[in-house]
């Protein structure tokens, strides 16, 4: 039987995978990371009742996102420590030192990192009273500047110091972001990339707002993204519904790194690892 | 008066299970619905589910309710769930609870069947056994209310039976669309 694995996540050399049945597992990897640390970890099936949606850590404590609410390991204990039935979308701002979730019912909340204390939820005006679902696919944080992929609806930006939020690149010369299916907010070239199920990826220069669409081979859709940076040598990953890709940022090109339709796509160093039919690959980008 | 012509492909799962494969000679039959007497259109006549497409799911509809692409898409979701199948044969229907959870594929991969991008259907089951089922398409795991996360024992039979890939589903947990 091929296991159905939820998510992938590394750390300090480990890799964590989250399946189905509400199992997460620790493996040893081979990576460029140079600790002796091993962080302990050991949970066996104590999700079985739930879904795992995502993993995090920070200084050695695991943050996990599930149907049911956010849970912490540390030191060999767990604990619920909020509570919510929607959440959709985890990240941590380590710069602000604080965990964010967003939830259809609480908005933005934010969790301080240091305390574990819950900080505040932010009304963030997107989530309507009606049965029209808000889908956020994605979100990345960095010093407190927020962003939110949204289907069908396009980019959502949230100044958390200030409290203020718009939308933002949803109709950009040609392009009109539709659907997004993720986002990578490259913080060091100040550009955001986005993959939209229909045109692809999207890269936007965030100090004068140019974005310039690139369509995937083949007429695949990209349902997923991650950024390699290796030694200067910059590639977006792009998971798609036929085959993985990575995007050279020098020469605007496509290279197909795999023929095949993966799943959970994570890089670490200047490697990406994935799931393909409830096994984990790595490739060398 | 506006006449609506469907392809009767709504043969009951009783009656396919009792004279498949004969029963192929009545899919292609045609029926004739008259939608100024029945504003809710009526699409099947099933032994033990009868189906309704709801005007407020349908793509012209003014409203926030979210909406079919097309009446064949709501009625193909709704089949292939209640068929348990994509291809029309009659296996286990695609429950949670007593729930109903359809999709369907084409080569390119799991078809969009709302206006929103929506790539599955949601059927509540029906308060009475005797009434119709109706339903609507939805992106699950994406939505205030539990009942639109579908159940673990679903997503193991759509692998077990490949109708889904470990791949797909782990997409669908995550609330991509495929």
């Amino acid at each position: 039987m091929k296991d159905i694995i939820t998510s992938l996540f590394i750390y300090k050399s480990q890799l964590y995978t989250s399946s189905l049945d509400g199992n997460i597992s620790q493996t040893d990897i081979e990576t460029k990371y140079i600790s002796d640390e091993k962080v302990e970890f050991s949970l066996n099936k104590y999700f079985s009742e739930t879904i795992i949606l995502d993993i995090k850590a920070y200084k050695n404590k695991f943050y996990i996102l599930t149907r049911d609410g956010l849970y912490k390991y540390f030191d060999s204990n767990i604990e619920k420590i909020k509570s919510i039935d929607d959440a959709q979308v985890i990240t941590i701002d380590g710069e602000l030192k604080t965990l964010f979730i967003v939830s259809d019912s609480r908005g933005l909340v934010g969790i301080n990192l240091n305390t574990d204390n819950y900080i505040d939820d932010i009304n963030i005006n997107i989530f309507s009273n009606s049965d029209k679902q808000t889908p956020i696919t994605s979100i990345t944080a960095n010093n407190g500047i927020i962003f939110l992929s949204i289907l069908n609806a396009g980019i959502f930006r949230i100044d958390y110091k200030s409290k203020q939020s718009e939308f933002v690149y949803k109709k950009m010369q040609k392009i009109e972001l539709q659907n997004p299916q993720d986002i990578y907010h490259n913080e060091k070239d100040n550009e955001l990339a986005i993959v939209d199920f229909d045109y692809g990826l999207i890269i936007i220069n965030l100090s004068n707002g140019v974005a310039i669409g690139y369509r995937l081979p083949n007429d695949d859709v990209p349902n997923s993204l991650k950024f390699v940076n290796n030694f200067g040598n910059k590639f977006y990953i792009v998971q798609a519904r036929k085959a993985l890709y990575k995007f050279d940022v020098s020469n605007k090109e496509f290279i197909q790194l795999l023929n095949q339709q993966v799943s959970n796509l994570t890089t670490y160093y200047d490697k990406a690892y994935f799931t393909h039919q409830g096994k984990l690959r790595i490739l060398n980008v | 008066m506006e006449e609506l012509y469907l392809k009767n492909k709504y043969l009951t799962k009783h009656w396919r299970e009792i004279f498949d494969p004969a029963a192929q000679i009545f899919l292609n039959s045609t029926v004739t619905l008259k939608r100024n007497i029945m504003p809710e259109i009526d699409l099947s006549h099933r032994c033990n589910k009868k189906y309704l497409s709801i005007p407020k799911h349908q793509k012209n509809a003014r409203n926030n309710h979210s909406k079919w692409e097309t009446i064949d898409l709501e009625i193909e979701t709704f089949n292939n769930g209640d068929n348990g199948s994509i291809d029309g044969t009659i296996k286990e229907s695609w429950l949670c609870q007593t729930n109903l959870w359809g999709f369907s594929k084409n080569n390119n991969g799991v078809k969009i069947v709302g206006t929103a991008k929506q790539q599955f259907g949601f059927f509540e089951t029906p308060m009475n056994e005797t009434d119709h089922w109706h339903g609507y398409p939805i992106i699950p795991f994406k939505s205030k209310e539990k009942k639109h996360d579908i159940c673990k024992g679903l997503l193991n039979k759509w692998k077990d039976d490949a109708v889904l890939t470990a791949d797909e589903i782990a997409n669908l947990v995550k609330g991509k669309l495929l």
